[in-house]
């Protein structure tokens, strides 16, 4: 056995190749807080249907708006 | 990992579709675990690279061509979220040098052992992936390259500079393989 067979069976000792395995929990909703989804919240959507009623009884306010994004 | 998904459902999660990512890490999430913990080692770390994988993989939608295989490109990923996990890990190890215990399998001489699990961890990242899936778990050259998304060359060559930069970092202490 040469000296790089050895250093490897020395590490495969050492560190042992992991038994395949599962995750210990559903990571799923993780993803999705982490921001995997993009579907909007009711706060978004709330502040949105405002915006827009607020628009359709004031339309002079389009230009406070566009001042202001 | 199994990349007979419907080209509906890797079209469908391309444009986005939430329920269409949601079917695809379900068949995809214990492979691509798998895949994390052979190289971060620990099941902890892998499900929060885990995370981190998918996460990327959805923000990276736009970029995947459903013609090619999905498990291909996924396992590149992870590979990459495994990775930048050991940059992170080895920072924080920084900060707690000297920290755990490494346990010994029987008949072996615990220094030893501890010394070259120390040697390992203290590998470049880059380099140590590449040790750990051909050495450690012996994958086969061209499954890494793929992984990495790099020729099979470039993974000879960094298993050769992550032995021998652990064959002098033991000799330093003494061991000699």
């Amino acid at each position: 056995m040469n000296d790089d067979a050895r250093l490897e069976q020395m590490l495969r000792a050492a560190l042992p190749p992991m038994e395949p395995a599962a995750p210990s929990r559903d990571v799923w909703q993780s993803i999705v807080a982490r921001g995997g989804s993009r579907r909007p919240g009711w706060i978004d959507v709330a502040i949105g249907a405002m915006t827009i009623l607020a628009l359709l009884r004031f339309p002079g306010w389009l230009w406070l708006l566009a001042y202001h994004l | 990992m199994p990349d007979d998904l419907e080209r509906d459902l890797l079209d469908r999660f391309v444009r986005g579709d939430q329920d269409a990512f949601e079917a695809i890490f379900r068949q995809f999430q214990v492979e691509v675990y798998r895949w994390i913990l052979r190289i971060v080692r620990d099941p902890s770390a892998a499900e929060d690279a885990l995370v981190d994988a998918f996460w990327r993989a959805y923000r990276g939608r736009a970029g995947f061509q459903p013609s090619r295989g999905f498990g291909a490109w996924m396992r590149r990923i992870a590979t990459n979220a495994a990775l930048d996990h050991l940059r992170r890990s080895r920072k924080a190890a920084r900060l707690i040098a000297g920290g755990d215990a490494v346990a010994a399998p029987a008949g072996a001489d615990r220094a030893t052992i501890e010394s070259i699990v120390r040697a390992f961890a203290a590998l470049p990242p880059g380099l140590r992936v590449v040790a750990t899936l051909a050495i450690v778990e012996e994958r086969p050259y061209s499954e890494i390259a793929d992984a990495l998304d790099v020729p099979v060359g470039t993974v000879k060559s960094r298993v050769f500079r992550a032995v021998r930069i652990l064959r002098e970092e033991l000799a330093r202490q003494g061991i000699h393989p």
